[in-house]
């Protein structure tokens, strides 16, 4: 700051229109160091929890009721991500939880591929949890495929850093007479899992092109990414790098405390 | 009468929820999954086209243009209005843009009744949302709003000199009903904006029946009322001291909005664009960013980027139309910092992109075959269409191949009975297909010789029969290759998808194609009749057309159907899944 100021003072005494020149100059320089600071500094601190999950599971629900409190009136089909902090009411550590960022992203297979996966791709390793809602009320064999098909994709992704992100499969509306218990719901997706990962290592493999072949081996080895969670061909949740955690609740409700308890955990380290 | 009406964010959250009767917020729902996140509007610019769209279209659908477009009238960039049908409902739309910011007016209604001028009515809501900044009297604006469209109707049926009394009669009813708390749903709203401004029910109203003033967004509706309320007072006075009885705060509340409707009409008129370089150190911002995009900036990237997507074979009027849609979502954004407009162009045209060739639903084919063949259903039946040499019977035999490495039985059936020469190159591909397959028996041919096109369904239901006797899980059906716009050839393509009610039907369109590939997809997309679609494409010869892969774009585009795999090369072993990654970067590049 001195030497600003000597320099200032020496050019007090030169015409002004130097004087004007060289404050522009130095003001210019300045928003635009902090600016850059400011944007490396951004990406650098904040840490994400997201919400993922199928489509009318109650993201946009989930979102809303962790961020403000409150519900919304009605809920549709989302089409941008949601973006908000994590206000957790009634908890020993209040409502210290500024920067942690909580983001929904639209379930719709194509929106993910806008949003979700180049999200992951540049902000995995500040993903602090995920949180993966499904409907257990209407848990079935064709629901837990596509849960089982979209949980392998994005294992895939998280399980490729190590100690992996940590995932809380929620399972919404667990008061339902038609729901199932999270105990019955992680045997289910894991022997779908199974199931389906042999059949993927019998599929096709994705079109590169010729002298691409070095991505080719990245896509390899992203698969083998999980083979460490499979004990003798059968996928174990337990075997995953991250802590996968099974809870139920409603959100409909305000049913949420195992949740509330999982993000005080994760907000907390 | 309007079933529901909905105001809601992309985020997926509403703000605004009218909903007499039941919630129909799934029709809603498959709206945004047809409509907002396909999106794919089709600009034609053949006139065969629209010829052919003029023919389906009947006399209804005509008017409803003739609204839209008066509707629309003058050139409105931030507004967007249309039509959605589902399950006996109708669902009409209004997309409102402000920067940057989208906001949909959604209406449900069934689609039995017809709603006079739906698209005036939607325009009024909105401007009703963006000038009253308090919710709760907005939600007083709309009943009225909706009691007024649907006073209209009921003039409509009943004869005219009897409207008058019926009018009159309905107004008192309510106003009775008001004091004697006679709960009529549809008439609810009504009634409310009526009693606040009597005196004494005002308070018993809040204190005993909560209830009925909850019709607003807001959650901590208690809360708020007693503030509301107050400010309606205010209003009242403002208005005038005759608002004893209902129907003059009625006709009152209606002047209000009528002002609101036409301040907003004036202010229409007085919007003058501001140059973006208006500020100093405005020409920095090309450079640093943050520069707010005005449509002449656009016209420059615009032509620039469909040249690009021309050369890489996309169609032009399917260029034309993703441009239009990224103009749309340009205008009147801030370019982020340290990016020029181009750059911030070619980022939403690979947004587009991305969007456009991810599939709906994940393609698990595999997993298909193992649940129909788990099952003991009968024998999973793939057939595969397309026009004259784009390599049908090549990438039969590819999938064919896929499936022995996969240890399923399968028969290819020869349905080609037109070419002389078809049955032999397929019996070619099976001997080839059994000398490499594990075990032997794995993969047999069905024939029936050549013949007339009833010949073709004959030897389909045979195969599939022939299938189920002798244990074979995947019967592979290959069509004799058709002109896609000769209907003499295309017509017997629906008698056949009946017959052998194939699983899936994939159509097979080359790489090499160019702009022809629009039609061929539609109307190999129409030719199963109404209740059968395409399933998926194959896109062979990709390995021909290096960089230029556009036809891809331009199939995924003109029918939403996705891409199963693509073919490179001439082996059997030369068939992909389609990465969407590799497409974007491939077109982009």
């Amino acid at each position: 700051m001195s030497s600003i100021s000597d320099r200032l003072a020496e050019l007090r005494k030169q015409d002004g229109l130097m004087f004007f020149a060289s404050v522009a100059l130095a003001l210019f320089v300045i928003i635009l160091t902090s600016f850059i600071v400011q944007r490396s500094f951004l990406k650098s601190k904040k840490r994400n929890i997201l919400i993922l999950g199928p489509k009318e599971s109650g993201k946009t629900n989930l979102f809303y009721y962790v961020t403000t409190g409150k519900l919304p009136v009605l809920t549709v089909t989302s089409i941008e991500p949601n973006t908000g902090t994590l206000k957790l009411r009634h908890t020993p550590f209040g409502e210290n939880f500024s920067d942690v960022v909580i983001r929904d992203f639209p379930a719709s297979s194509k929106l993910k591929n806008l949003y979700l996966y180049p999200f992951l791709k540049d902000n995995l390793h500040s993903c602090r949890g995920i949180v993966y809602v499904i409907d257990s009320s209407i848990f079935s064999g064709e629901y837990c495929n596509k849960v089982a098909n979209d949980l392998l994709d994005l294992l895939q992704i998280t399980e490729s850093i190590p100690n992996g992100v940590d995932i809380a499969l929620f399972c919404n509306k667990c008061d339902y007479f038609t729901s199932r218990k999270p105990e019955k719901v992680q045997t289910m997706l894991e022997e779908e899992i199974t199931k389906l990962y042999r059949l993927k290592l019998k599929n096709l493999s994705k079109v590169t092109k010729p002298g691409e072949e070095e991505e080719a081996q990245d896509e390899d080895g992203l698969e083998e990414v999980l083979n460490s969670a499979f004990n003798r061909g059968e996928f174990k949740f337990e075997m995953l790098e991250a802590n996968i955690d099974f809870l139920e609740g409603n959100v409909f409700k305000g049913n949420t405390e195992q949740l509330t308890n999982w993000f005080c955990e994760k907000a907390a380290n | 009468m309007i079933e529901q009406f909905l105001i809601f964010k992309p985020s997926g959250v509403v703000e605004f929820n009218y909903q007499p009767g039941k919630n129909l917020v799934s029709i809603a729902n498959s709206f945004i999954e047809d409509v907002v996140i396909s999106e794919r509007k089709f600009i034609p610019v053949e006139g065969t086209e629209e010829e052919l769209e003029r023919d389906a279209e009947d006399l209804a659908a005509q008017e409803e243009k003739l609204s839209i477009e008066q509707a629309i009238g003058e050139e409105e960039d931030d507004l967007i209005f249309g039509t959605f049908a589902k399950d006996s409902y109708s669902l009409k739309y209004l997309i409102w843009t402000q920067d940057k910011e989208r906001l949909f007016f959604v209406m449900i209604y069934p689609t039995l009744l017809t709603v006079k001028k739906p698209y005036e009515f939607l325009r009024n809501v909105k401007t009703l949302w963006e000038k009253t900044e308090d919710r709760e009297k907005f939600s007083i604006f709309f009943r009225l709003k909706v009691e007024g469209i649907q006073e209209e109707i009921r003039d409509d049926e009943v004869e005219e000199d009897i409207v008058g009394e019926n009018v009159e009669a309905t107004v008192k009813s309510e106003l009775d009903g008001n004091s004697t708390k006679k709960a009529k749903k549809s008439k609810k709203g009504g009634k409310k904006s009526r009693k606040w401004n009597e005196d004494g029910s005002f308070y018993e109203e809040e204190k005993g029946d909560n209830k009925t003033l909850d019709f607003s967004t807001s959650k901590e509706n208690s809360k708020q009322s007693p503030v509301n309320l107050e400010q309606l007072v205010g209003d009242k006075a403002h208005f005038g001291s005759k608002t004893k009885s209902g129907e003059f705060l009625v006709s009152d509340l209606s002047e209000e909005m009528d002002r609101i409707l036409k301040s907003d009409e004036e202010k229409k008129k007085k919007v003058v664009s501001t140059g973006a370089t208006s500020s100093p150190f405005g020409f920095l911002r090309n450079v640093i960013g943050g520069k707010k995009i005005q449509k002449e900036d656009v016209s420059k990237v615009k032509s620039v980027l469909s040249q690009h997507l021309i050369k890489k074979n996309v169609a032009p009027n399917v260029a034309n139309s993703l441009i239009s849609e990224i103009e749309k979502e340009l205008v009147g954004s801030t370019t982020a910092s340290f990016t020029s407009v181009e750059e911030t162009a070619r980022k939403s045209l690979e947004r587009q992109l991305i969007k456009l060739l991810t599939p709906n639903s994940s393609i698990d084919l595999l997993n298909e075959i193992q649940e129909k063949v788990g099952n003991k259903e009968g024998p999973y039946v793939i057939s595969v269409v397309g026009v004259n040499g784009v390599g049908k019977s090549t990438n039969l035999s590819k999938l064919a191949y896929w499936f022995l490495q996969n240890n399923y039985r399968v028969l290819i059936t020869a349905c080609d009975t037109f070419r002389s020469g078809a049955v032999e190159q397929l019996r070619t591909h099976v001997n080839n297909l059994s000398n490499l397959s594990p075990e032997k028996h794995q993969i047999e041919l069905f024939e029936g010789g050549y013949g007339g096109s009833d010949l073709v369904a004959k030897i389909a239901t045979g195969a599939i029969v022939y299938a189920k006797q002798h244990n074979f899980d995947i019967v592979l059906l290959d069509t004799a290759g058709r002109r896609h716009n000769d209907a003499h050839l295309m017509t017997p393509l629906a008698s056949f998808a009946r017959a052998a009610n194939p699983d899936k039907i994939i159509m097979v369109g080359e790489a090499l194609v160019g702009t022809d590939s629009v039609l061929q997809a539609k109307n190999f997309d129409k030719a199963f009749g109404a209740n059968r679609r395409l399933d998926f494409f194959i896109v062979s010869k990709c390995d021909t057309v290096g960089d230029m892969i556009g036809s891809m774009v331009n199939m995924v585009f003109a029918t939403g159907i996705p891409i199963l795999f693509v073919g490179t090369g001439q082996t059997y072993t030369d068939l992909r899944t389609l990465s969407v990654n590799w497409a974007v970067n491939t077109l982009m590049s």
